[in-house]
């Protein structure tokens, strides 16, 4: 049988201009309030589209970017509240996103030192296995994101579009309306301080 | 910290990044200009810039994938049947373990969960099959497995034998272990494994932590086959990501990163790696830190260090493992060559099984010399390419020229095997075992002849023999081997091998399912070679023993209906046929899936409906039937070849030659690009479209296409065989429009001779031979012998054919214009009258040939003076003209 797959062609860009994009992306920094419904409806959304592609085909490996691609096209289709521009909905989305893969990174550590009998999330991708210390340092890392956003608030949300929505350059500088060698630069510090920040950690625990 | 302090940060960061690595340090110290505490945090980044990389781009990805993808639920209760979880023993490889108690004996056992469900039916029967095959391995170094089964939302979960131990490298470096007991210990490894292999089994994902020691000293594998059960199930051929194959990186075979078939093989070259960190106590190839992409690409591209060159650099660090020094210079010399053979990234280089490896590790032991030679052409080569790389750049560009010609060929074979194997593999470790003779061998010889698909069956036949497998093992294999070979229409090679089947099967239980399943087979082989009765007494004893054995709606069944549907058709009892593919049909869509038995059995409906003269019927059924194919095969397959083929027949029966070519086309590209010219398939595709041809009056161009067609037909299914019959009749007809009616005349003699043989001297099929026979008759003008042939065209149709059907009113109409040409007018009214009824009702009215019928029935009637008669002839005739395109030629 052919195997269900993902579209993989990328959508034509919205037509928005980077002004627009810029906007939406602070609003989509502050998901609570206003934005609460359009928060609530993208991160079950989200959820839902993981289920159904495990269901659909048991071998899938998703990315978070055809994950969001996914749920861009559902939503962008379907939403009573739409989003301003697909880059508006990766502005909100990679924040959604890094709340479910946090909280579901805290259930697994939680399910660690508890044990068994309850709905767990078991390591599915065996070609390492992956390891405890990353669930943690994925733990640290949206910490790190944190701490970084109270003296660069920019590059704490290139580092959620880069990482948890799965944008590239070219859609992380559209989306903060920066030239592509700025985001690249911003990219390479804020990694390596969040690294080091992240490894500080590890030593600590 | 605050915005501006950061900025600093950032400045230095990128402008000592810039730079070359040595002036790095000064130039730091330079921009923090005492600042200490900047100078720990730029530190810091900078050591992390390289390693940030990997960590952000794969490290923690892949932790995000492995958390938004919903896992399985435990069962509440912690109960995997009568096994209840103690504890969680680790996370990772194949899924979750767990330590549990069979509830009833107290003993404990390890319970592996593996990810993704089986969701369909078919993929819990392969997994049920593969437990059974999983249990069959009995061996004290391999840990067993218990039980298997899956939670309700279709996820599997194995309970394997529980084994405290630690990994064989941790055992070795822990305990100081000399040099040989190293090797004694991987000895017993690879015994273990080639154990397995003996069982058509193959690891897949050998690695230290599914080798493990115990306090004893006893080794034990675990997870045997298991790598195997997270492949998907449904789509065994479409392994084309990567990262969706389990697979531990440091340990992969290259054929196993390349996302290539797998042998026995790929567990030689894992063995290879886990022995050289034996040796070594370091991977060859160490993904950490890098991008999968580069890790990946450093084993498949470059050369591990040799382990004589690693140990002599630690055996000079401190507190060095003792067994380093345990080899003289020409003992690690040995142990190079032992492992990088083992690990060698051609397969043909490589040691073709493991008990070649054990072989070379008791030479080792006993101080004998190895089997295996040193690598060294590769090794000047690789010498001389680094001595001479630009001049081998020029040359590479034209190299690769030729290697994409050959690629493109491989593939294209590769396709053809594929497509073989997957329609007739029953269990996965003969899948397992074909792919493997597929893999391995001497391909040295080039692909014109080694790489050819038959050439490599042979080789799996020869396996097979020496393979000496238990006996249902066996018979599965020679079965397997037989449907391939029909697949590619070696009959002849097929027959023997579906025959030991058969007998071995019967030896297990002569009334089993197995047994059945041989029946059948055996029985669809009769039909293609022609030997109808046979046929059909097969296929209806393997139904028996079914029904015996299965509900009225199992699919095997099903199977079996559709194969006497299509013996019913073949031998022209087109009503028993349509009843029993309808039934097939019903069985097999009352599940709602779409399945490819169920394209199989609605095709052959079609072609019932076909026969019968139900064209819109037909018509309907072929396209269901392609729609179906192309969900389950996308675009180019044999079967949807089988779909357009079947459409061209309709088109062609419609009157509209044009629309029958383009189908005919459309299959025959495909099936020549599966199955190359040398298949009764395309043979029988490319008559077709020579017969396009010939009805669109492109007389030459039909005919070197009629003639390729016949030729390969008779080579390839011998002389008396209805193919080369309809072959012949099709040359015949070409024949005719051209003159040649001598040719014509041999042509369609033979063709009754061979129906008649195949099919009896009754058959309709002879009539149409005689039919024609008649034509070539009517045009030389010998009309005695004309009206001899149709009048036993003619009585065979009335008896085999239902009333109203063309052919029989077309014998009628040819009958009549010969009696006319004779004048016995009274009795050529009749069969013109009669034959010209049925006719104008056909759909797609012939008008060719009802023009004739009017012309012909004018002139009977002026002949028998009843010019009222002949003038409403004459009249309709007038107006068909009038209101007609040109009329377009037939028969």
């Amino acid at each position: 049988m052919p195997r269900r797959r993902f579209k993989t062609e990328l959508l034509t860009k919205a037509a928005a201009g980077a002004m627009a994009s810029a906007a939406a992306v602070e609003s989509a920094a502050d998901p609570r309030g206003a934005m609460d419904d359009l928060f609530d409806e993208t991160y079950k959304e989200l959820l839902r589209l993981a289920a159904q592609v495990r269901r659909n085909d048991a071998n899938a490996t998703m990315s978070t970017s055809t994950l969001l691609h996914e749920a861009w096209i559902k939503l962008a289709k379907s939403s009573a509240r739409s989003f301003d521009s697909e880059a508006h909905f990766k502005g909100l989305a990679a924040r959604v996103m890094r709340q479910i893969v946090t909280s579901a990174a805290r259930r697994r550590q939680a399910f660690k030192r508890g044990g068994g009998g309850v709905a767990m999330f078991v390591t599915l991708d065996d070609s390492f296995g992956v390891p405890m210390e990353r669930n943690e340092d994925l733990l640290r890392l949206s910490a790190a994101i944190d701490e970084l956003a109270t003296w660069s608030p920019r590059q704490a949300k290139l580092v959620e579009l880069r990482f948890f929505a799965g944008c590239n350059v070219a859609e992380v500088s559209e989306s903060l309306g920066v030239s592509e060698k700025t985001a690249e630069r911003d990219w390479r510090s804020a990694r390596a301080w969040l690294a080091a920040e992240i490894r500080r950690n590890h030593d600590h625990m | 910290m605050d915005s501006s302090r950061w900025e600093r940060i950032q400045e230095i960061f990128h402008r000592v990044t810039d730079l070359p690595h040595s002036d790095r340090k000064p130039a730091l110290q330079a921009a923090c200009g005492g600042d200490e505490a900047l100078l720990a945090e730029l530190a810091a980044m900078l050591d992390e810039d390289r390693g940030a990389e990997s960590l952000f781009d794969h490290d923690l990805p892949r932790t995000v994938r492995s958390l938004i993808d919903p896992a399985p639920a435990i069962p509440a209760n912690g109960e995997f049947g009568p096994y209840a979880i103690v504890k969680t023993l680790g996370e990772g490889g194949a899924g979750v373990v767990f330590l549990a108690r069979r509830e009833d004996i107290g003993s404990l056992v390890a319970i592996k969960l593996l990810r993704g469900g089986l969701h369909s039916l078919e993929g819990r029967r392969r997994f049920a099959r593969e437990q059974k095959t999983l249990a069959l391995l009995e061996h004290p170094l391999i840990a067993r497995i218990y039980d298997a089964d899956t939670l309700e939302d279709a996820t599997p979960w194995f309970a394997m034998e529980y084994v405290e131990g630690v990994r064989i490298t941790h055992y070795c470096r822990e305990r100081a272990c000399p040099l040989d007991e190293r090797l004694r210990l991987f000895r017993a490894v690879c015994e273990a494994v080639q154990y397995a292999h003996g069982k058509t089994i193959i690891h897949r994902d050998l690695k230290p932590s599914n080798i493990l020691v115990k306090d004893d000293g006893a080794v034990k594998l675990l997870d045997f086959g298991i790598a195997r059960q997270l492949d998907d199930p449904d789509q065994p051929f479409e392994r084309t990501l990567t990262e969706l194959r389990p697979m531990t990186l440091p340990y992969a075979s290259p054929e196993q990163i390349r996302g290539e078939p797998l042998g026995t093989q790929t567990d030689v070259y894992s063995l290879g790696v886990v022995l050289y960190e034996l040796l070594t106590e370091r991977l060859p190839f160490d993904p950490s830190g890098q991008t999968r992409t580069d890790a990946e690409r450093m084993i498949l591209e470059h050369q591990p260090e040799p382990p004589s060159v690693v140990a002599r650099r630690l055996s000079a660090m401190p507190r060095a493992s003792r067994h380093l020094r345990q080899a003289g210079k020409t003992g690690w010399a040995d142990l190079d060559i032992l492992s990088m053979t083992a690990m060698h990234k051609d397969l043909r280089r490589r040691y073709q099984s493991v008990e070649a490896l054990i072989r070379d590790i008791d030479h080792y032991l006993k101080g004998e010399p190895l089997e295996a030679r040193p690598d060294s052409a590769r090794y000047r080569l690789g010498k001389f390419a680094r001595r001479n790389r630009r001049a081998l750049a020029a040359t590479a560009a034209a190299a690769t020229l030729i290697i994409g010609l050959v690629t493109f060929f491989v593939i294209r074979l590769a396709r053809a095997r594929d497509v073989a194997v997957a329609e007739t593999t029953r269990t996965q470790r003969i899948e397992r075992f074909t792919l493997n003779l597929f893999d391995g061998g001497d391909k040295t010889a080039g692909p014109s002849d080694n790489l050819r698909v038959v050439t490599l069956l042979d080789r799996g036949v020869q396996s097979a023999r020496t393979l000496n497998a238990e006996p249902a093992v066996q018979a599965d294999l020679y079965q397997t081997l037989g449907n391939i070979y029909h697949k590619l229409g070696k009959f002849d090679q097929a027959d023997p091998l579906m025959k030991s089947s058969l007998e071995r099967r019967k030896k297990l239980g002569p009334d089993g399912p197995d047994v059945a399943d041989s029946l059948v087979a055996i029985g669809t082989l009769r039909l293609d070679q022609g030997h109808l009765p046979e046929a059909e007494n097969l296929v209806r004893q393997g139904l028996a023993i079914d029904r015996r054995h299965f509900a009225p709606g199992d699919p095997a069944i099903g199977r079996d209906l559709s194969a006497l549907g299509r013996v019913q058709e073949e031998r022209g009892a087109y009503d028993e046929a349509v009843k029993t593919l309808d039934a097939a049909v019903r069985l097999q869509s009352a599940r709602h899936d779409i399945t490819a038995d169920l394209s199989d059995s609605t095709n052959e409906l079609a072609t019932a409906h076909y026969y019968l003269g139900h064209l819109p019927l037909a018509d309907s059924f072929y396209k269901q039937a392609l729609a179906m194919d192309r969900r389950l095969y996308g675009s180019v397959h044999p079967r949807l070849a089988d779909d357009y083929y079947g459409l061209g027949l309709v088109q062609h029966d419609l009157g509209h030659d044009s629309d029958a070519e383009r189908y005919y086309r459309q299959a025959l590209a495909i099936k020549q690009s599966w199955y190359g010219l040398d298949h009764p398939d395309t043979a029988l595709i490319m008559a077709a479209v020579g017969q396009s041809l010939i009805y669109q009056g492109r007389y030459d161009e039909a005919a070197p296409v009629l003639q390729q067609a016949l030729a390969i037909q008779e080579r390839v299914l011998g002389k008396i065989h209805p193919q080369v019959a309809m072959g012949l009749n099709t040359l015949g007809v070409l024949e005719i429009r051209r003159g040649h009616l001598d040719d014509a005349e041999k042509d369609f003699a033979r063709m009754a001779d061979i129906n008649r043989a195949v099919y009896g001297d009754r058959h309709y099929l002879v009539g149409i031979a005689l039919l024609n026979l008649g034509q070539v008759y009517l045009e030389k003008k010998e009309y005695a012998r004309a009206e001899a042939e149709y009048r036993e065209a003619l009585s065979r149709f009335v008896e085999k054919l239902p009333a109203g059907h063309a052919s029989t009113a077309i014998a009628r109409i040819q009958l009549g214009h010969t009696l006319l040409l004779e004048h016995k007018y009274q009795e050529a009214e009749s069969d013109l009258l009669a034959g010209y009824e049925v006719l104008v009702k056909q759909p797609g009215a012939q008008t060719d040939r009802i023009e004739k019928a009017r012309t012909d029935l004018a002139a009977v009637y002026d002949a028998l003076n009843q010019p009222d008669r002949a003038n409403k002839f004459r009249a309709e005739l007038a107006a068909q003209r009038a209101g007609a395109a040109a009329p377009s030629p037939r028969h």
